[in-house]
């Protein structure tokens, strides 16, 4: 009896893996990629900025691919819950998601924070968004031009307070890039989100408001806020009347930036395949009408250029932050 | 409650000590704030744990439910199934899971009749799969990985 | 004045309505279930409405709030078992009047009470909600700091049960809430070398925790439900609006309780169970004259009723614009905000501003809505409230997991939402309130940003930095206030559980 069942087992088994290699054989003439639903994980919640943008994406990716995007939320660790699962995700295409420069250095970056995953770890796409840091003051703000501001920070050390978002994040980094070209040393006070910042300012508790442009337009175009200096390297279409950092004299850029990637490995041919879609897309005049209503600029850097311009970043980074 | 009231007073100060040394080797703004807190928890633990010793004062704050510890028996049961359910999902897939829950539930909480309560599951299980699943595309496993 | 009329069209629009509907009809069922709160069907619904816009979430759960406040009358006056802990007070006469077979009074009155309780609430979220929302940017850290240290004061003394083991229970919470990296030095704090606590303890599993798995463990004690019967037929003549005499028999004491429930509503961290024991002792000092008060009044009732009610749209106020809470429901409430990518403040009264006026207006609607479905589905109420505890407890069980997952699709939520479940049940064993806990993980991380930034920003002293503006003196007189009248509140707190232990 058991000599018939190990026999059984092992014709079974000899089966088995035939079939596993005829499939494996066959897997380079599989069906067009892809045939299922794709998988676009957003490491933070519903309804913020990389939310939104992702969604709008996935949107018009959609009819593109003929197959349905599913935007998938994946919140926790500052992000690296998300781009964890990202990177532990099989390499073939249909698991993607959203990397958020310069947020996501630092997790491995900070040696406190020791995260195994590297810019390595994943296969970087396209960019599909780039939000400038901008600097603003209230109207009555004695400060007319960045040039003042620099030097009231240069004769007075640590007297003037801005905002931020965090160590490490967009804007904390403008500032310290900013306080190492010039010598000027600033206050930085550190919030959870622009709003609570925005109060600040308003409020005339923090003079001056460092955050991403496409948060303040309303209130720029309101005379709420009034802007010094654009950190981008030409002027914003959405403030065309305000000057850039470099105009002033200061060649300095700073940003936020999103974009898609894979886990690292993914086949030639299907990274292509998806380079190209995405480019379709980020390109196209109507996403650039949806996210001209966001204030987002769109900024399509493919492939290997998208590769090096996070390695810059990440550069940039470990400059700053020393480590 | 008196000797509840000792024994968490006490674990909560041996609890605060413990933090505080770990938080040691934080910057100094970043500690000030929870070693603030554990002196507060500190304080509030000892009038705690010294009100027990007084006798005019109740040791206050009956709690809810039976007052008999056995009655805790069910809840914990409940809970540890409940635990391995979330542990085997990843092996068996989470519905399947959830539905060997829903009958580990009868012998532990005793239910006799069975009728109600497994039409009320099935219920339930359809309804969080339209719900989650199908609207909301949230990803849980409906069958086991290994199949 | 467009937007307005903008506004009123939205609320108004049939998914907004159906949300609505959907809020109240859930929320009156969650109410009516003895032992599920209002809270525990806020959390365990907010996953639900991750597919829907912000408005239609935030709708669906405020209708849920006030709703289920209100169906907790009705367990309380049918079976002597108040659905929620906000209508134990109603349970007294409530209760009396059903022996008496006047439960449709009973049930009349406490509609009655409920919907003017709510409404007025409402009408004041919209009347001091705006006004306070400009006050808000007066509000700098060194006040942030000071509100937060208020509405931890208050927590503590107003916790029910005893006053030490609330105020352990709000500073617990305010230490679990430093655990994660450190905003200004980027330092992870208590992280234990777990990557998934870097970004902190999950507030919403948590409170799912707390509120709702609890739930589940504690209904496991007695699986099988043992509710004093009364026959429902016996109830008296069903009208949906009461008698003129009754009218004027509880105006007086509607008013006087709506105008209590919505100052305690704003206060932080005290809802509807505080609310109406207030209002419910209130109405007894002023109907020494009614015979029947504490034996089957409807003063009593219209007390409670209208009080706990008014405490939602109170709760609501502080909330919106400056993001503390005005009770536990509400804290989920500023989750549910949160995430649906809505910062409290006063943006949400400029940029946002049409989102959070149809909200509101919303929210009154929904108190009519209320009281209108309460009396078509009063008939019904019983079967619902004798829903065996057995098929709640696979529920809210499998709910809590699904819940806590679907928040990010992060199994570590779930494993939060565990640990804080078997912790919320043990503290409600040992007589520890788990809503001073809630709030204090909310109040926390504004104490705490508001004192660093305040010591940051102080160009002297920093003393005097933080009590340099007008608003501070006020908080800090506050401050002082409510906790100097703890000694005080804790000695009549024996006063307060007579009171209880008749019910």
């Amino acid at each position: 009896m058991t000599f018939r069942i190990s026999h059984i087992a092992i014709a079974a088994a000899a089966g088995f893996s035939a079939v596993a290699l005829l499939s494996a054989g066959v897997e380079p003439a599989r069906a067009e990629f892809p045939d299922k639903n794709l998988t676009l994980i957003v490491p933070y919640g519903a309804g913020g900025g990389t939310d939104i943008g992702a969604r709008l994406l996935a949107k018009d990716l959609d009819p593109l691919i003929k197959q349905p995007v599913i935007v998938q939320n994946i919140t926790g660790g500052g992000g690296w819950t998300g781009w964890g699962t990202l990177a532990a995700a099989k390499p073939d295409g249909y698991t993607l998601g959203l990397l958020n420069a310069p947020s996501f250095y630092m997790g491995y970056l900070d040696p406190k924070l020791g995260r195994k995953e590297r810019l390595e770890s994943f296969t970087p796409l396209i960019n599909h968004v780039i939000d400038y840091v901008v600097v603003t003051v209230p109207p009555g703000s004695p400060y007319k031009s960045l040039k003042e501001l620099v030097e009231a920070a240069k004769a007075k050390p640590g007297s003037i307070s801005i905002t931020a978002h965090g160590v490490g994040g967009d804007e904390h980094l403008a500032i310290m890039a900013l306080e190492r070209m010039t010598g000027a040393k600033f206050k930085v006070v550190h919030n959870k989100a622009t709003p609570e910042s925005k109060a600040q300012v308003l409020g005339n508790h923090v003079q001056v408001l460092a955050c991403n442009l496409s948060e303040i337009v309303t209130e720029v175009k309101d005379n709420q806020l009034r802007v010094l200096g654009v950190m981008s390297p030409t002027k914003s279409r959405f403030l065309p009347e305000s000057p850039t950092f470099k105009e002033q004299g200061y060649d300095l850029e700073a940003s936020v930036s999103r974009g898609i990637a894979g886990p690292a490995g993914l086949p030639k041919d299907v990274e292509a395949k998806l380079v190209e879609w995405l480019d379709k897309v980020v390109t196209s005049k109507e996403h650039q009408d949806k996210a001209d209503s966001l204030f987002l600029e769109l900024r399509s850097i493919k492939g290997d250029a998208y590769r090096k311009f996070l390695k810059d970043n990440e550069q940039t980074v470990k400059d700053l932050m020393g480590w | 409650m008196l000797w509840v009231n000792r024994i968490v007073g006490v674990a909560l100060i041996v609890f605060c000590a413990a933090l505080w040394q770990i938080s040691d080797d934080y910057p100094e703004m970043a500690r000030l704030f929870p070693r603030v807190m554990f002196v507060i928890i500190v304080f509030f633990s000892v009038l705690m744990v010294g009100r027990t010793f007084l006798p005019a004062a109740a040791a206050g704050g009956s709690g809810e439910g039976g007052a008999n510890p056995a009655v805790m028996v069910r809840p914990i049961l409940a809970f540890v199934a409940t635990s391995l359910a979330l542990a085997a999902s990843s092996y068996i897939g989470f519905f399947l899971a959830m539905a060997v829950l829903a009958a580990v539930l009868v012998p532990i909480l005793g239910i006799r009749s069975l009728r109600w309560y497994a039409f009320a599951t099935v219920v339930l299980l359809v309804a969080v799969y339209a719900i989650f699943v199908v609207v909301l595309n949230v990803p849980l496993t409906l069958r086991p990985p290994v199949l | 004045m467009d937007t307005l009329l903008a506004v009123v069209a939205d609320a108004f629009t049939p998914f907004h309505l159906s949300m609505m509907l959907a809020g109240v009809v859930i929320g009156l069922i969650i109410g009516a279930m003895p032992g599920l709160s209002s809270n525990l069907g806020i959390a365990l619904m907010l996953p639900m409405t991750f597919g829907m816009d912000p408005i239609s979430a935030l709708i669906l759960l405020t209708s849920l709030y006030t709703s289920a406040i209100y169906g907790g009358s009705f367990s309380a006056i049918l079976l002597h078992t108040p659905g929620t802990s906000a209508s134990a007070a109603t349970a007294i006469d409530g209760f009396a009047l059903t022996r008496k077979g006047e439960f449709n009074k009973a049930i009349r009155i406490s509609t009655f009470a409920s919907v003017v309780g709510g409404l007025s609430s409402a009408i004041a979220l919209l009347a001091i909600a705006p006004p306070l929302s400009l006050l808000s940017l007066k509000f700098g850290p060194a006040e942030y700091f000071w509100l937060a240290v208020f509405g931890i004061s208050v927590i503590g003394t107003l916790a029910s049960g005893n006053m030490i083991k609330g105020l352990v229970s709000g500073a617990v919470g305010v230490a679990i809430s430093t655990v994660g990296l450190d905003l200004d030095s980027g330092y992870p704090r208590f992280t234990f070398g777990f990557y998934d606590l870097q970004g902190g303890i999950g507030f919403v599993p948590a409170v799912i925790g707390l509120f709702s798995l609890s739930q589940a463990l504690l209904m496991c004690e007695k699986p099988h439900n043992t509710i004093q019967e009364v026959d429902p037929t016996s109830g008296g003549k069903w009208r949906l609006l009461p008698t003129w005499a009754e009218l004027k028999f509880t105006q007086a004491t509607i008013w006087r309780s709506s105008i209590i429930g919505i100052i305690i509503g704003i206060l932080p961290g005290a809802g509807g169970d505080i609310g109406s024991w207030t209002a419910y002792n209130e109405a007894k000092r002023f109907s020494k004259n009614d015979p029947d008060f504490g034996k089957g009044s409807i003063r009593g009732i219209a007390a409670s009723e209208s009080a706990n009610n008014a405490t939602t749209g109170g709760a609501i106020i502080p909330l919106l614009t400056l993001g503390i809470p005005g009770s536990p429901s509400a804290a989920i409430l500023l989750g549910a905000l949160v995430l649906h990518g809505m910062q409290p403040g006063r943006t949400l009264f400029t940029e946002h501003a049409h989102f959070t006026y149809t909200v509101c207006v919303g929210f009154l609607i929904a108190n009519l809505v209320m009281g209108f479905v309460g009396m078509a589905m009063c008939r019904y109420m019983g079967v619902v409230a004798r829903l065996p505890n057995t098929i709640l407890i696979i529920a809210v069980t499998v709910l809590s997991i699904v819940g806590s997952y679907s928040l990010g699709n992060n199994i570590y939520d779930v494993y939060t939402m565990m640990a804080f479940g078997i912790i919320g049940y043990l503290m409600r064993k040992t007589g520890f309130s788990a809503a001073p806990m809630v709030l204090g993980m909310i109040l926390g991380p504004l104490a705490e940003q508001g004192f660093r930034q305040a010591v940051q920003l102080a160009d002297g002293p920093v003393l005097l930095h933080m009590v340099a503006n007008p608003i501070s003196w006020v908080l800090v007189s506050l401050i002082v206030l409510s906790v100097g009248s703890a000694a005080w509140l804790e000695l009549s707190r024996s006063k307060l559980t007579d009171v209880m232990a008749e019910k």
